[in-house]
């Protein structure tokens, strides 16, 4: 018995897990390479393993047909196709016949072949396809090695799974009766992994580079999954403090599920619209899933830090029009990209500035390139035909800016218009208040939009010159300041003047101390992480904005 | 025969019409090729077929050798032009 330990990961699905771990290992793939194996020999153990992996997969289907999974059936339905798929097949069986390598080898090379295939043809969708090909073609490895796998439809008790990574397929498989928390070595906030631990509700730390050769079967940890934290064999203090947290968390959650479907409401019966964020299209199925009533915040920004070059105008379109169309009738916020700061993108030289908050970013930068910024609103006014768009423009400081950047859109509109392509005639445009200067202009920068969208983070941060990453003077990062009240209040203020309406995005958003007076102030549009939209609008059913009281 | 089909579901020829359409291709005994920007691959095969990566609104190529390649070439046309949401 070593001492207790503890290792920190990303923080990629909320709550807190005690429970033994399980490993899942590797598949062995160090395998023989060597030739001269009797070929009808190599060519007969192929066929008996794709039987017996038949078999496994149509037991699976069975399972996940008797609980309704559509999805996982679809999964598997593709998986009993790739088991026997012709080209995969013919290959494996070429490579036996032209070197006599034994059967688990030729299926190897033959694996890597089509799966490198798969995550080259440019598409995200089928890089998830390659792992369906791994899932598969890993099955008959471990049968034809004799490698016994751990089969996650047979756990029997509560375990927090430890792998290098999860296929799709693993993570949608997990029995929640069982499974209390994944650790994984790979991956992010936004992996497949994540994005599934959170909607199932299954706390999880991803990217934990190291942490599988400090565990072990068996052996009692800690999971926070809202620290990103994993502690190894806990002292009773330690326990004690998770176990309470753990059963606050449960109490919550039942309470919580039926603010899922329900529309935002205060106690008065006062409307209020709670949008999510979105970052990736993967996070769309969250933001319905926990009962967005709109896109809240859309980051283009991945569709440029994800590809080589600037995505072209139909690729934009098509991922615009995918969030709109599935959102639709709900509003769909889509702020224009936010270049600059710390994002920076490989194929493009931006200047090496000294303080890059304070230089090229944000609307600045497209205003700067109107042939990149052109090619973006024309991808979002075409996919407006498509649902209920509203677009939004980061870091303004002066109207000029927005004058600037609305002229520019309204001349690619009537160009589109005149080349005969349907666009909306409803699209609203706003600003993102984020910059001192903004909220304080707001009276004038009100003249040129239809919404205001305040943005507190960059907000906070620009009003107290503190960089909340820094320990050194998080201290003055503080959202209740007066002095950033003051400014929200200008907002709001010149919102209602000019009848124009006011959301707030930014983690003050989903903050129960904050809520009651961004709602108090007129703010009626909030923007938060997917998962945690029940609870704000749980919190928002106990509220009475007429008298702004908290009843609890 | 050779006919141009275009794919109409969302999310273009994904895991569920890939299949639909290999398993269809695959019942009929002589060849189903399938072509999308200047790559050919076996109709049959649901690898490579989703290697083509085929978008929403992709035009693919369908050639087929053999008896029977009307009905076949319907079969498959139906597979292409519907969503699977």
């Amino acid at each position: 018995m070593t001492d207790s330990f503890i290792l920190t990961g990303i923080a990629a699905s909320p709550g807190t897990a005690i429970a033994p771990v399980l490993i899942l290992r590797e598949l062995e793939l160090n395998l023989d390479s060597g030739g001269g194996h009797e070929l009808a020999t190599q060519l007969r153990r192929f066929a008996e393993a794709r039987n017996i992996v038949r078999e496994q997969i149509m037991k699976l289907r069975e399972e996940a047909s008797a609980q309704h999974e559509e999805w996982t059936i679809k999964i598997f339905d593709s998986h009993l196709y790739l088991a026997s798929d012709p080209e995969l097949l013919g290959s494996v069986e070429n490579r036996i016949n032209e070197n006599g390598v034994r059967a688990e080898y030729a299926l190897l090379l033959s694996r890597d072949e089509f799966a490198l295939l798969l995550e080259n043809s440019g598409s995200e969708m089928m890089v998830e396809r390659a792992g369906d090909l791994r899932d598969v073609t890993n099955r008959l490895i471990a049968v034809l090695t004799g490698q016994k796998q751990e089969d996650l439809s047979e756990l029997s008790g509560e375990v927090i799974l430890a792998a290098h990574e999860l296929s799709p397929l693993e993570t949608a498989q997990l029995d929640t009766k069982f499974v209390k928390g994944i650790i994984t070595e790979t991956g992010g906030y936004s992996c497949h992994t994540a994005i599934m631990a959170r909607s199932r509700g299954i706390p999880a730390v991803t990217g934990s580079r190291g942490i599988l050769g400090l565990l072990e079967s068996g052996l009692q940890v800690i999971l926070d999954g809202d620290e990103g934290w994993v502690r190894g064999r806990p002292g009773e203090a330690e326990l004690k403090t998770a176990r309470e947290k753990l059963a606050e968390q449960l109490l919550m959650k039942e309470h919580l599920k039926a603010f899922r479907d329900k529309k935002t409401q205060s106690l008065d019966g006062t409307s209020v619209n709670i949008g999510s964020h979105l970052g990736r299209l993967s996070e769309l199925d969250d933001a319905l899933r926990f009962g967005a009533e709109g896109i809240g915040l859309f980051r283009t920004e991945f569709l440029f830090m994800e590809s080589s070059g600037f995505p072209n105008e139909d690729v934009q379109f098509e991922a615009y029009r995918e969030v709109l169309e599935r959102m639709n009738p709900r509003p769909v916020i889509i702020r224009t990209m936010d270049i600059g700061g710390d994002k920076t993108l490989s194929y493009i030289d931006l200047p090496a500035e000294d303080n890059p908050f304070l230089g090229v970013r944000g609307i600045r930068y497209s205003l700067r390139n109107p042939e990149i910024f052109r090619v973006q609103l024309r991808a979002l006014l075409r996919a407006s035909a498509y649902g209920n768009l509203k677009i939004m423009f980061p870091m303004v400081s002066v109207p000029e800016e927005l004058k600037e950047a609305r002229n520019i859109v309204d001349d690619e509109a009537e160009k589109l218009r005149l080349g005969g392509v349907h666009i909306s005639q409803d699209v609203e445009i706003g600003v993102m208040i984020e910059v001192p200067s903004a909220a304080l202009l707001a009276d004038e920068l009100a003249e040129h939009v239809d919404f205001f969208s305040i943005g507190t983070n960059d907000l906070i941060q620009y009003t107290m010159a503190a960089d909340r990453m820094n320990d050194e003077v998080a201290h003055l990062y503080q959202p209740l300041n007066p002095a950033v009240l003051r400014l929200i209040q200008m907002v709001t203020d010149a919102s209602r003047k000019h009848g124009l309406w006011t959301g707030v995005c930014g983690e003050m958003a989903g903050d129960p101390e904050a809520l009651p007076l961004l709602l108090g102030l007129g703010v009626r549009e909030l923007s938060v992480g997917a998962p945690q939209i029940p609870a704000v609008r749980e919190l928002i059913s106990r509220l009475n904005l007429k008298n702004n009281n908290l009843k609890g | 025969m050779i006919k141009e089909i275009r794919v109409v579901n969302r999310k273009g020829l994904h895991a569920r019409p890939a299949t639909l359409f290999a398993e269809t291709a695959s019942k009929y005994s002589g060849e189903v090729k399938v072509s999308f920007e200047s790559k050919t691959v076996n109709g049959k095969s649901l690898i490579t077929l989703m290697s083509l990566a085929v978008p929403r609104d992709g035009e693919v190529t369908v050639t087929i050798n053999g008896d029977e390649a009307e009905a076949v070439m319907s079969e498959l046309s139906g597979v292409l032009g519907k969503n699977y949401d």
